[in-house]
C-alpha cells in the first residue's frame, strides 16, 4: 500500500470507531496518546524521544472534550479530501477554511493543536495527512538528482544558493547521486563559503544549509539520506549551547515531537564542531560565554540526550574554559581555512 | 455703672417650642433640600399611617406634588385615616409638643412634633398658610371642616384665618402646603425613594404619588392585614433610674413603695421586692413619698447587681417575616427572596428590641447606577425608613462586616442585590437628634449579623443552583449541537451511512456529568 492510501485508510478507521460506539449504543470515544512531558521518554535503543503509552480518553459525554472530537473529525474529513486529491494546506490555510465549520477554532493555536492531536492519534506525520508548515526547508548542494512530480533536479545545477527542500521532501525521489558524505552548516555564510571553496568536490559531500534550527523537511531529508542512501551526515554548527543542541535535534530528536521523531531523527548523525576542543586545539576568537549560555549547558549535561562521554568532555571543557566560537571564527587564518585545513582534519580524525 | 439684676433679666423671655424649633429647624431634619422634602414626607406618612392603623382602617395615601417655580412647590397630602375632630385640628399641626404618644411604645412617630414642623417649614420659607380639609365621624354624622391657619411662634398655637363646613365623602385629613428651598429628587436620599422604601416595610399601605413631571405612581397594597397596635409595657428595672423611682413615687395612688415596685415595673415579683429589701435594708413598706433620693438611688443601684427576665416582648409588633416578603416582592419583583424575623433580644442590659432582614436578588432589587445594578441597603426602624447618616448606623456597620463572599457575593457594592434591616423598639438607640441612624451597641450589631447571614444563606443556594442549573442547560445545548455535527462528519470520514443516534444523545444529555476514563490532561 502507497502513503497515500494508507494515510487514508487511518483517517476512515477514525470515523468507524466513532461509527462502531453509535452502533452498539455507547457513547463514543477516541484515544489520544498523551503528549504531557511525563509521557515523553528518550528511548535508548532507538537513540531518540519517543510518546509512552500513556493516553487521554476523549468522550463524546464530556462537555469539555466533545468539541475537541468535533474539531478533530472535521479535520480528520479536511486532511482526507487533501490527500485523495493529491493537495498539501498550510495549519493557516486550514485555520481560514475551518470558518465554514459547525465547530469554531478560538484562534490557530487551537487548530494548530487538533493537527497534532490527529498526528499522534493516527502516529502520521502532518505532512502525511497534507498539512505542511509554513517555513521552507534549508539548501542543499551537491551532485544529487531529484525528481518532484515530472520534474529532474539536479542540486549542482540550481544555482548557487542550491536546491531549496521543498516541504513535501517525502515525494520527492532521489534518482541518483555521486556523493560519499553529508556536510550540514548551521548558517548560510558557511554554506556559500564551502560552495565558493568547492568542498562539494573535495569532500565528495553534499552541503546542506539549516539555517539555525532545522525545519521538519530539512530534518526528514537528511534522515532520508542517511537511511535511503547510506550517507554518513555531519553536522558542523556554532561551538555554543544552542549550535550543540541544533545539531542534537536532528540526531535524536525533539520532545515536542516525540510522536514523529521515528521519521525524523537520524541517530547517526555526528556532529563535526564546532567544539571546545576546537576552541583549544585552533586557537579561535572567542566570545565569553554568558549567563544563559552557562544555564543551557548545565541544562545539557543533564539532559538524557547528551548522557555519551564525548559529549559531557566538550560540555564540561566550555564550561570550564568560559567560551564559545561561531563557525566563521577559522576566517582568522584566512577565508580557505576552514575547507583547506579544518574539515579534512576533522573529518580524517571522525572516519 | 452698674446695673440691676432686675435690669439686666428684662430681657429675660420664655421661648416657645415653635419659636426654639423655628430657629433650630436642622433640628427638626430640615437641613438641605432633598432631605428637607424627604422629611416633610416622612412626617405625613407616618401620621396618617399611625392614624389609619389606630382607627383600624387600612390606610390609603394620595400625594400630589407640584411645582409652581424652581425650589417652590405645593403639596397635597391626603390619607383615609379616621379624621382630626376640629377643636384638635390647629394643635396637631400648629403646636409642637402636642400629641399621645410621650409613653414607653413603640412608635413610628418620634418627638411628637412632626405635623407641626412642617407646617413650621411651610410658613417659614413661603409665609403662606396651610389648608387642612378634615372629615371625621360625630356621632352618627360625618363631618367635614376646611381651615386655613397660620402657626403663631410666640403662643405656640394655630392661628385661624378662615374655617367653612364643607361636604366630605369619607373621613380622611388633606392638608395642603407650600414650600420654598426644597427639592425633589430621585435620589435614595429623595422623596420618592422614601415612598419605596415605606412601602416595603408597610405592604398593607397604598400610596398614589404624583410627581411634579405629572407621572402617577401607584403603589399597591401587598397584604391587607393591618398591623396590631403596640402595647405599652412597663418600664424594666435596668431602665430606670433614681430620678424616674422618684418621679413614680409623686405621681402614684399605691399606698407603699412595694406594691409601686411591682406595678409601675416590669419582671418585678413580691419575691423580688422582699430581695431588694434584704439586700439594701430599706423598709419597702413606706409610703412612696417617703422614698429618700438616696435610698432611690441605692435601689437602682441594687437592680443593676440582679439578674432579671428580659423586659416582655408584648409591647413589640415586628412587621413580620411574611410581611416582608410581601413587600418586598410588590416593590421590587425580585427573582429571589428570603427574609426572617429573629426572636426579641435586648441591649443595654434591659431594652429589649427586634430585628428583621430581608435580602432580595435580581429583578428590580440593588440601585441602577449608570447601566450596573449596586448593592444598596434599605434601613429602618419602626417601620419607617431611615434614609440619612447610613455611614455611622449599626444596620449599615453589620452589613458591612459580614463577609459576603461566604455567600456567594464577591463585591457587595456591585451585587444586585437589596438588603433590608428593620429594628423594632419601644426605644431605638438613635445616634443623633436627626433619628437616621442606630447606635452601634453590640447587641444590635450582633442580632443584625445574624438575621442577615441566616437569609444570605439561603440566597446562596439559590444563586448556585441558578448557577448550576444555567450550566446544565448550557452542556446540554453543547451536546445537542455537537453529537449530530460529530456523528455526521464521522461518516463522511467513514464514508458509510450515518447511523440512528438518538439513543446516544439521549445517553450523552442525560449524564451530562459522564466523564471518559481520563489517565491524562
Amino acid at each position: 500500500m502507497n502513503k497515500k492510501d494508507i494515510a487514508v485508510n487511518k483517517l476512515k478507521s477514525l470515523g468507524d470507531i466513532i461509527l462502531e460506539d453509535v452502533h452498539q449504543n455507547n457513547v463514543p470515544a477516541i484515544k489520544v496518546p498523551s503528549r504531557g512531558t511525563s509521557n515523553i521518554v528518550y528511548d535508548t535503543e532507538k537513540r531518540y524521544y519517543v510518546l509512552g503509552d500513556r493516553y487521554g480518553k476523549r468522550s463524546l459525554g464530556n462537555v469539555k472534550q466533545i468539541s475537541k472530537i468535533a474539531q478533530m473529525v472535521y479535520v480528520a474529513n479536511f486532511c482526507k479530501d487533501l490527500v485523495r486529491r493529491n493537495k498539501t494546506a498550510t495549519l493557516r490555510e486550514m485555520y481560514y477554511v475551518s470558518e465554514g465549520w459547525d465547530v469554531d477554532f478560538g484562534d490557530q493555536q487551537e487548530s494548530n493543536i487538533v493537527g497534532e492531536d490527529l498526528e499522534v492519534t493516527l502516529g502520521m506525520t502532518r505532512e502525511d495527512l497534507g498539512l505542511m508548515p509554513e517555513e521552507d526547508g534549508a539548501s542543499v548542494y551537491g551532485k544529487i538528482t531529484m525528481q518532484e512530480d515530472d520534474v529532474e533536479i539536479n542540486a549542482l545545477r540550481s544555482g548557487k544558493s542550491g536546491y531549496t527542500i521543498s516541504p513535501t521532501i517525502d515525494d520527492v525521489k532521489f534518482l541518483e547521486h555521486d556523493v560519499k558524505r553529508v556536510i550540514a552548516v548551521e548558517t548560510m555564510g558557511m554554506f556559500h563559503r564551502m560552495v565558493q571553496e568547492e568542498a562539494y568536490k573535495k569532500f565528495d559531500t553534499l552541503i546542506v544549509g539549516l539555517k539555525g534550527q532545522a525545519a521538519r523537511a530539512t530534518r526528514r531529508f537528511l534522515k532520508r539520506v542517511n537511511e535511503e542512501l547510506d550517507l554518513p551526515v555531519y553536522i558542523m554548527n556554532d561551538g555554543d549551547p544552542w549550535g550543540f543542541h541544533i545539531a542534537m535535534v536532528i540526531i535524536s530528536g525533539s520532545a515536542k515531537l516525540a510522536h514523529v521523531n521515528h521519521q525524523l531523527a537520524t541517530p547517526d548523525a555526528r556532529f563535526l564542531g564546532v567544539t571546545a576542543s576546537d576552541i583549544i586545539n585552533y586557537d579561535l576568537p572567542t566570545d565569553p560565554l554568558k549567563d544563559i549560555d552557562v544555564l543551557r549547558l548545565k541544562e545539557l549535561s543533564k539532559d538524557p540526550r547528551y548522557k555519551d562521554e564525548h559529549w559531557q568532555v566538550e560540555i564540561k571543557k566550555m564550561l570550564k574554559i568560559g567560551k564559545k566560537a561561531e563557525q566563521q571564527s577559522f576566517s582568522k587564518y584566512g577565508l580557505e581555512y576552514v575547507v583547506d585545513t579544518y574539515l579534512p582534519e576533522k573529518l580524517d580524525s571522525m572516519e | 455703672m452698674e446695673r440691676e439684676a432686675a435690669e439686666l433679666f428684662e430681657e429675660f423671655k420664655e421661648l416657645t417650642a415653635s419659636e426654639f424649633f423655628r430657629r433650630n429647624k436642622q433640628m427638626l431634619g430640615f437641613s438641605g433640600k432633598i432631605r428637607s422634602l424627604t422629611m416633610v414626607f416622612h412626617e405625613l406618612i407616618t401620621n396618617s399611617l399611625d392614624a389609619a392603623e389606630e382607627a383600624g382602617i387600612l390606610p390609603e395615601i394620595k400625594i400630589d406634588l407640584k411645582r409652581l417655580d424652581k425650589d417652590h412647590y405645593i403639596l397635597r397630602h391626603t390619607d383615609n385615616g379616621p379624621g382630626i375632630p376640629e377643636p384638635f385640628i390647629t394643635k396637631v399641626f400648629s403646636t409642637m409638643f402636642a400629641g399621645s404618644k410621650f409613653r414607653n411604645i413603640q412608635s413610628r412617630g418620634q418627638q411628637g412634633l412632626g405635623c407641626s414642623g412642617c407646617v413650621l417649614l411651610s410658613q417659614m420659607t413661603t409665609g403662606k398658610p396651610a389648608k387642612v380639609i378634615s372629615g371625621y365621624q360625630e356621632g352618627d354624622r360625618l363631618k367635614g371642616v376646611e381651615m386655613t391657619f397660620k402657626m403663631d411662634v410666640k403662643t405656640n398655637k394655630g392661628l385661624v384665618l378662615e374655617r367653612k363646613d364643607v361636604e366630605v365623602q369619607s373621613t380622611g385629613v388633606s392638608i395642603e402646603l407650600h414650600f420654598k428651598d426644597v427639592s425633589y429628587s430621585l435620589s435614595e436620599q429623595g422623596a420618592y425613594e422614601y415612598i419605596r422604601r415605606t412601602m416595603i416595610a408597610n405592604p398593607h399601605t397604598k400610596i398614589t404619588f404624583r410627581d411634579p413631571t405629572g407621572h402617577k405612581y401607584i403603589f399597591n397594597r401587598a397584604a391587607d392585614i393591618i398591623p396590631p397596635l403596640p402595647k405599652e409595657v412597663l418600664p424594666h428595672p435596668k431602665g430606670v433610674t433614681a430620678d424616674d423611682l422618684i418621679f413614680m413615687a409623686k405621681h402614684t395612688d399605691k399606698r407603699r413603695f412595694r406594691s409601686l415596685l411591682t406595678s409601675n415595673l416590669s419582671r418585678m415579683s413580691t419575691k423580688r421586692v422582699n430581695e431588694i429589701q434584704g439586700i439594701t435594708g430599706i423598709d419597702l413598706n413606706k409610703r412612696p413619698k417617703d422614698m429618700k433620693w438616696e435610698e432611690a438611688e441605692q435601689i437602682v443601684e441594687t437592680f443593676a447587681k440582679m439578674d432579671f427576665m428580659a423586659p416582655p416582648t408584648s409591647g413589640l409588633i415586628p412587621i413580620g417575616k411574611e410581611q416582608i416578603e410581601k413587600g418586598i416582592r410588590e416593590i421590587l419583583n425580585p427573582e429571589f427572596v428570603a427574609t426572617t424575623t429573629r426572636k426579641p433580644k435586648t441591649f443595654r442590659g434591659g431594652v429589649s428590641f427586634i430585628i428583621e432582614a430581608g435580602i432580595s436578588y435580581g429583578g428590580d432589587s440593588g440601585r441602577m447606577v449608570g447601566e450596573q445594578r449596586k448593592a444598596e441597603i434599605m434601613r429602618f426602624a419602626n417601620r419607617v425608613p431611615l434614609a440619612f447618616d447610613q455611614g455611622s448606623c449599626a444596620i449599615t456597620e453589620a452589613l458591612k462586616s459580614v463577609d459576603w463572599k461566604r455567600y456567594g457575593i464577591r463585591d457587595l457594592d456591585n451585587a444586585p442585590i437589596t438588603v433590608f434591616v428593620n429594628i423594632v423598639s419601644t426605644n431605638v438607640p438613635y445616634l443623633s437628634t436627626g433619628k437616621q441612624s442606630v447606635a452601634p451597641e453590640p447587641d444590635i450589631l450582633h442580632e443584625v449579623r445574624q438575621a442577615t447571614m441566616k437569609i444570605a444563606r439561603s440566597m446562596q443556594k439559590y444563586i448556585r443552583a441558578k448557577k448550576a442549573a444555567k450550566e446544565e442547560e448550557m452542556r446540554s445545548k453543547i451536546f445537542e449541537s455537537l453529537v449530530p455535527v460529530i456523528i455526521r462528519e464521522a461518516a463522511v470520514l467513514a464514508e458509510k451511512d450515518v447511523p440512528e443516534y438518538d439513543v446516544v444523545l439521549a445517553k450523552v444529555t442525560r449524564r451530562s456529568n459522564y466523564e471518559g476514563v481520563v489517565q491524562d490532561e
